[in-house]
């Protein structure tokens, strides 16, 4: 998405440095939820489930978890 | 077997806040700071980055060129300039967060970090660099607003080398920095709900959702 966008704004910009397509917009606030969304769920993977934490690798290999 | 009585709280704040706080020691699921501090960072990097690619744009005129792009000196140093007021901003909530965090934190004890510090020494160090850093971008930001609106105001590259030098100094300090705070929650597990249990005995299996 993040290439696609990029893309996007290259014709635009290409074709007047001065314009942002309205549409363009709408597709960088849904991409704005999105990686929202991402940060939300790394977030839960790293600060409730240790991912990569030595606490829960060390638990991990004695058998705990 | 014998069950060792377990040790008083440290943390009183954490004592009288307990009611209201996660197994985490937090009055929410996860701790704000950290996503914060990558605004920090970010808009620092692309600052510095923008001013220099504006600082060099004699070089690169004939690349944009070729690839159409309708790239001018002053965009970049806008650029370079909107970003880091932006840092200086956040950087004062990334702070702010990050006090309030670190009042509640609780890191596991006996533990020492592959930097060779123990707990309250990475907390000190990633504390008093937090605000020492703090005031370092607020000066960078001072700085460059003074090249940007008076010293080179008239001038094609808008910020002096030494800027970018400083600028530049200033990754490893944050990468540093970053890895300080970085082992706070890997190794000493400040703030993160799965190692606080397994230090409080819990099986994650049934503790987590």
């Amino acid at each position: 998405m993040l290439a696609v966008l990029s893309g996007w704004r290259y014709v635009a910009r290409g074709r007047d440095p001065r314009r942002l397509p309205l549409s363009y917009l709408a597709a960088g606030g849904v991409l704005v939820v999105l990686v929202t969304v991402q940060v939300s769920l790394g977030n839960a993977l790293v600060w409730i489930y240790g991912l990569h934490t030595v606490p829960v690798v060390e638990a991990t290999r004695a058998g705990l978890v | 077997m014998d069950t060792l009585p377990s040790p008083p709280l440290i943390n009183p704040l954490i004592e009288q806040l307990a009611p209201r706080l996660g197994a985490n020691h937090l009055p929410y699921a996860v701790p704000i700071h950290p996503t914060l501090v990558h605004f920090t960072i970010g808009l620092f990097v692309i600052a510095i980055t923008f001013d220099l690619a504006a600082a060099f744009y004699p070089l690169e005129r004939r690349v944009f060129r070729f690839l159409a792009l309708p790239v001018t000196r002053a965009g970049l140093h806008d650029v370079g300039w909107y970003n880091l007021l932006a840092c200086a901003v956040v950087s004062f909530l990334t702070v702010a967060a990050g006090f309030f965090e670190m009042l509640l934190a609780d890191p596991l004890p006996g533990v020492v970090s592959d930097l060779g510090l123990g707990s309250a020494a990475t907390q000190l160090w990633h504390g008093v660099g937090g605000v020492v850093l703090l005031l370092v971008i607020v000066l960078m930001t001072v700085w460059r607003g003074f090249q940007r609106f008076r010293w080179r105001r008239d001038m094609g590259r808008q910020v002096q080398w030494l800027y970018l030098l400083a600028g530049l100094a200033l990754f490893p300090v944050f990468g540093l920095h970053g890895t300080l705070g970085a082992e706070l929650a890997a190794e000493f597990g400040v703030h993160i709900t799965a190692d606080q249990l397994l230090a409080a005995g819990a099986d994650l299996r049934e503790a987590l959702p």
